[in-house]
């Protein structure tokens, strides 16, 4: 509670939770209140921002705006997919072989140290160019399973300084079994920093989809805000001048990444009293 | 025989790399595998031969399939394809048959080499600089600094690539918008050639530069805002020691921590960069890994890949000698840990 | 500082490699490494990656090997679009008489190392193609026979039973003519090379597949330019000054550019990109709102809508021989259920004319074949009421869900309509063409594929709906073979074999005995009342859906270096990108433009 409280006299956690909710809170609320096809198509094409059109039209004649959050709906389901399956995958690793030791320890490690210096960028782009069907679900999936990794590593860190406190031990002592230590005793402490962690797949997972819709592997079934830079960029749209097809795509990304970040270090900021001042 | 902790340290990493090595080198094999696809379709299409029939077409789909040793079973194409790698014969490529991966690579490398290195070390020490200085200033400067480095590190590489074309290419047609060399020039060592390159440089290294600079910053300063707290910081300042001095001490110590991550994040730095020369069009390995998984071409993709992780492996390794050499407790911990 | 010193070894490290790296980035000869901008012409649009070779016996050689440019390897003649004529450059002038096909040659035509180009080297060419599976060697399901008569005079002579004279002047407008001299001599040394190996004669594949590997990137061209140089990012083709052509057939005068340079870009923005920079002079790509570009100097064929001049019909394909493509009135429902003017408005940019019903275009050489009345009674167009109507009537119900159920009570399965995936505006004409259909009820989806995927089962017969262009060129033999290539079933296999027309699989027997009677008529008369009949039973019938009208080449130009770009106004020459056919003549009339 006191580091809640002292988390919300801190200005950037106050900006980046509030600029956040409110993205959250268009992506869910607009479509609900406003029930329109994203895809339809009754504008001309490129049409400027004008009283009709808020953010203007896309190559198709869609509306920008719409088109917009819906974009930012699929991103955040991509994010929070993907944040939240690296996160709990990451933990389970992290935790287990911090608390185990010895060599489960040492082959967990290994096998996280050896999937983190393998370029993701380059794996991810291998498995999605080989996916036919790549629905929005799947890419977070192989997104969440690609970033996985730098969790497993700082979780066990953090584990293995847990692992001798006195509750551990007691619990031990207790005949408790591993998961049960690992479940009571291990990731309740460190519930604040894994969500620290989450926070920030979260962003890299939006960051990633953008990345790979870029390159023309984005979902299939769905308008993510990758997909429309890519569109905006096959479309010509920003060499044309018309750089309401790109720009607020970008800068959507950019503030929603921007809203995490501030989000993760303010909080940094909180739990680690030396960093204040 | 003696050997220093040290260098017992390297051994130990060298090891553990080669083993990294292998595990990418059969990942790079089976992913382009996965899918729905082999390259003979690829060549296949480009068969618009009318009144071709289907024996026909059969025929010479088995015939490449046995020319490009895809008849054979996975087992034996791994280890075919491993023992070349190590060789260092990265094959010939499916669709730009019969030009060899190693050539096609060999165009590529050099770009890529002179845009990122400079890149990642220019943009990580100035970065590193900067969240030092931001740290020990705090105050006006560290208000302002903070959430623009923040800022700058949440904005996705390919975009702010596509922003600084559009911004210095095409509203403002100051510098070139794509390519490594004007196209009324083939590559030579001539001056007119140099300069072409150099204009071209300009974008796509200021692309990666400044984000990586955000992204520096902002973990420099907070480990250097952790030093700053520490008691041999108060006791200089209380000395009395110059600025430059004492943000010379932070940051040698803030340092370690930050090549580590430097080491860590080198992956994704590398991915990241590649995107950004398929923006440029730049004639790297981005844009040669690019083409290859439009056309399918498995020995390219390898290649590529494998070429991108064994660099990756190498500054790992590379950072880890530093590190070694460097950081004083290694040298302790292995000489207590190797008895 | 020690990290300075680390990081200048390896900035320098760096730029070693980089500048070994370039030594051994060009293949080409080494001498010219520079081209002045004014004295060249740059190009684009018809070659997407590094050239690999230049032999005109591979699959895929680089530009300009084959694909009907003029500029290295020329043909007998060059095909104009405007006219709808072929026009001389290798050969003199053709007469049909029967089965026969006269052919006389320029006797001034010689090759770039002084020899004479004669009987004997086109002789050698066709004989080629019917030795080996070329690209080419289709060709011959037409052709009976080839004789030579004296230096300069062929006579070719055409299948009894495939007699098709559209189909022999596509044949001598698109066939590169070769070298004898130099090609029999690759010949024998390929299989002198293979008998040494193996120890006993080859056979034709083994010595067709040797053949392939060479890279003739020194090549003995006829034409008015030959290889230069060529890197990566780069062919660069260079004047042949004495050109046997410029006397004979261009008036004594010189083609304009002294350099023809094609840059190979990966992607549409970067060419359109490029063309509006003025670092391009010639671009065939797909431009979004090429309009805007007009005030960066940029031209088109036409000032205004459609911009370019239409020639060919992407369109709709369907597996015909299962359900519900079976249905006649599945089809047509289908057709009235589709916007085409959101096609055209949204997909093309308005680069295409309003859509007339049936597969023959309104305009042009074909306009003598479109039959205003027969489209008017049989034609589909946009209507989805129309479309709801059919479906009712034929029997088929809608469920609660609004979707389609058949007569015999059993619901639609869902069907999907692929195309390529990153073909930007064939992506966009499928989903309105999606959602149109959708809107009476058929549950159907996009599907984009990779193209090699695409390709397979487009081939293969395993699709529901397939975008495709029957036939994306123009040629002599259009528009019977527009027909051909959707409704002719000579060449039918079942579904799972390859096919490379007709690829929906369409069947019926007075359509091919009218196919294969048209060719042979001679009376003008005649020949109309056939096309009214054939289109007729294409609206009738709808083997294939057509979407839009769209051109052959997406010519456009930028005017900042060069000047006098052929065009409605100033039609010199036809709008094939100065080199493709007949449009070559286009580069003897550009000039450079004048600079401030």
């Amino acid at each position: 509670m006191r580091m809640l409280r002292s988390l919300l006299k801190q200005p950037t956690f106050l900006l980046g939770t509030l600029t956040f909710l409110g993205a959250v809170l268009l992506a869910v609320f607009f479509p609900l209140l406003n029930p329109v096809d994203p895809m339809l198509r009754d504008g001309p094409a490129f049409a400027a921002p004008s009283q009709e059109y808020f953010l203007g039209t896309n190559n198709e004649g869609q509306d920008m705006l719409v088109l917009l959050i819906y974009g930012l709906r699929s991103s955040l389901i991509v994010g929070l997919l993907a944040g939240l399956f690296a996160t709990v995958l990451g933990t389970f690793i992290g935790v287990l072989a911090g608390y185990k030791g010895g060599w489960l320890d040492d082959i967990l490690t290994a096998v996280t140290n050896l999937f983190l210096v393998i370029p993701s960028l380059v794996i991810l782009i291998l498995i999605s160019n080989s996916i036919e069907k790549r629905s929005l679900g799947l890419i977070a999936l192989i997104i969440g399973a690609s970033a996985w990794t730098w969790t497993a590593r700082s979780v066990r860190a953090q584990t293995s300084s847990l692992r001798e406190r006195d509750h551990v031990s007691l619990a031990r002592l207790n005949g408790d079994g591993t998961f049960s230590i690992l479940a009571r005793q291990i990731v309740p402490y460190l519930l604040s920093y894994i969500f620290m962690v989450f926070i920030l797949q979260m962003a890299s997972g939006i960051l990633s989809e953008a990345a790979i819709s870029m390159l023309g592997l984005g979902p299939y079934d769905s308008v993510s805000l990758g997909q429309i830079l890519n569109n905006a960029q096959v479309s010509e749209g920003l060499i044309n001048g018309n750089w309401w097809v790109f720009m607020p795509a970008a800068l959507l990304i950019s503030v929603l990444t921007f809203a995490l970040y501030m989000i993760n270090t303010s909080m940094e900021e909180v739990f680690n009293p030396r960093l204040r001042k | 025989m003696f050997i220093s902790p040290a260098f017992r340290y390297i051994l130990r990493r060298g090891g553990w790399y080669l083993l990294t090595l292998f595990v990418a080198i059969a990942l790079n094999f089976a992913l382009p595998r996965l899918g729905p696809t082999n390259p003979v379709d690829t060549i296949m299409t480009r068969l618009d031969s009318p009144g071709m029939d289907s024996q026909e077409y059969m025929r010479l789909y088995e015939k490449y399939m046995r020319d490009f040793n895809l008849d054979k079973s996975l087992p034996v194409q791994f280890f075919t394809y491993l023992g070349k790698s190590l060789q260092g014969d990265l094959g010939v490529s499916f669709t730009r048959h019969p030009q060899k991966v190693n050539d096609i690579l060999a165009s590529g490398l050099p770009w890529t080499l002179a845009l990122q290195i400079p890149a990642l070390l220019l943009g990580w020490l100035v970065g590193n600089l900067l969240g030092a200085y931001a740290a020990y200033r705090r105050g006006i400067f560290d208000k302002g600094f903070y959430p623009v480095s923040l800022f700058f590190s949440s904005i996705p590489y390919f975009c702010f690539a596509i922003l600084l074309v559009y911004v210095f290419a095409i509203h403002f047609p100051l510098l070139p918008a794509f390519g490594g060399y004007a196209g009324n020039l083939l590559p030579d060592f001539s001056f007119t050639f140099l300069a072409s390159a150099a204009q071209h440089y300009i974008l796509p290294f200021l692309s990666l530069f400044l984000i990586l600079v955000g992204g520096q910053a902002i973990g420099m300063r907070s480990m250097s805002i952790y030093e700053l707290g520490t008691d041999y910081v108060k006791y200089a300042k209380m000395m009395g020691l110059g600025e430059g001095r004492i943000v010379q001490y932070i940051f040698r110590n803030a340092m370690l921590p930050q090549l580590t991550g430097l080491a860590l994040s080198l992956g994704a730095m590398v991915g990241g960069a590649l995107i950004t020369e398929i923006v440029f069009s730049y004639p790297g390995l981005g844009m040669v890994m690019f083409n290859a998984i439009r056309e399918n071409d498995y020995p390219v993709i390898q290649g590529c890949a494998l070429l991108v992780t064994v660099g990756v492996l190498a500054a790992n390794f590379l950072v880890d000698i530093l590190i070694g050499i460097l950081d004083p407790r290694i040298g302790a911990s292995q000489q207590a840990g190797g008895a | 500082m020690k990290q300075g010193h680390f990081l200048f070894s390896m900035v320098s490290l760096g730029l070693a490699l980089l500048l070994l790296g370039c030594g051994r980035d060009g293949d080409g000869p080494p001498e010219l490494k520079e081209f002045p901008r004014e004295k060249t012409l740059y190009v684009g649009g018809f070659q997407w990656g590094p050239p690999i070779t230049f032999s005109p016996l591979h699959i895929t050689p680089a530009w300009p090997i084959t694909g009907n440019m003029n500029l290295i390897y020329e043909s007998l003649f060059g095909y104009n679009q405007l006219s709808g004529n072929i026009e001389p450059i290798i050969g003199l002038n053709h007469a049909l008489q029967g089965r026969k096909l006269t052919v006389e040659l320029n006797p001034a035509a010689r090759w770039h190392n002084g020899d004479s180009l004669t009987a004997d080297d086109v002789y050698y060419t066709f004989d080629l193609h019917r030795r080996y599976h070329t690209t080419f060697h289709g060709h011959w399901n037409f052709l009976s026979d080839i004789q030579v008569e004296g230096r300069h005079r062929l006579v070719f002579t055409l299948k009894e039973e495939n007699y098709n004279p559209y189909m022999m002047l596509d044949i001598i407008s698109v066939t590169p003519i070769l070298p004898k001299k130099i090609f029999a001599e690759l010949e024998r040394q390929a299989s002198e090379e293979l008998h040494g190996k193996s120890g006993k004669a080859p056979s034709d594949d083994e010595v067709f597949s040797r053949l392939q590997e060479h890279k003739n990137d020194k090549p003995i061209g006829s034409g008015p330019y030959t290889l230069q140089a060529y890197s990566n990012q780069t062919i660069v083709l260079s004047r042949v000054d004495d050109y046997w052509g410029n006397e004979a057939i261009r008036g004594g005068k010189l083609p304009a550019p002294t350099y023809i340079i094609h840059s190979t870009y990966t992607s549409n923005d970067k060419f359109s990109l490029a063309l509006q920079q003025g670092n391009l002079d010639i671009s065939q790509n797909f431009i979004p709102q090429v309009w805007t570009k007009f005030r960066h100097q940029v031209g088109t064929w036409y000032d205004k809508e459609p911009y370019y001049v239409p020639a060919i019909i992407p369109s709709l394909l369907m597996a015909l021989t299962k359900a519900p493509f079976n249905d006649p009135a599945f089809r047509r429902a289908s057709a009235h259920a589709i916007n085409y003017d959101q096609i055209k408005r949204l997909a093309m940019y308005d680069y295409t004319p309003v859509l007339q019903p049936g597969y023959i275009l309104p305009f042009g050489k074909e306009q003598v074949y479109f039959n205003a009345q027969d489209t008017e009674k049989h034609g589909v167009n946009y209507n989805p009421e129309k479309a709801r109507e059919i479906l009712s009537q034929a029997g088929y119900t809608w469920g609660a869900d609004g979707l389609l159920i058949d007569p015999s009570g059993t619901k639609i399965r869902t069907l999907y309509a692929s195309c390529p995936s990153g073909w930007n505006d064939w992506e966009s004409t499928l989903r309105i063409a999606v959602a149109g259909m959708r809107s009476v009820g058929i549950d159907v989806r996009e599907k984009f594929v990779e193209y090699p995927v695409w390709d397979r089962d487009l081939k293969t017969g395993n699709f529901d709906f397939t975008m495709r262009t029957p036939h994306a060129e123009t040629s002599p033999s259009v528009p019977w073979i527009r027909f051909d290539k959707v409704m002719s079933s000579k060449q039918w296999r079942p579904v799972g074999e390859i096919m490379y027309e007709n690829e929906g699989r369409y069947k019926n027997p007075s359509a091919d005995s009218l196919l294969q009677a048209i060719p042979k008529l001679t009376d003008p008369e005649a020949v109309k009342e056939a096309f009214f009949a054939i289109n007729r039973m294409f609206m009738q019938d709808l083997p294939v859906i057509p979407l839009m009208y769209r051109p052959w080449h997406l010519y456009q130009f930028s005017q900042k270096q060069w000047t006098n770009f052929p065009t409605e106004q100033n039609p010199h020459a036809p709008p094939q990108c100065l080199f493709v056919g007949a449009g070559i003549k286009a580069l003897w009339e550009i000039r450079p433009a004048d600079r401030k």
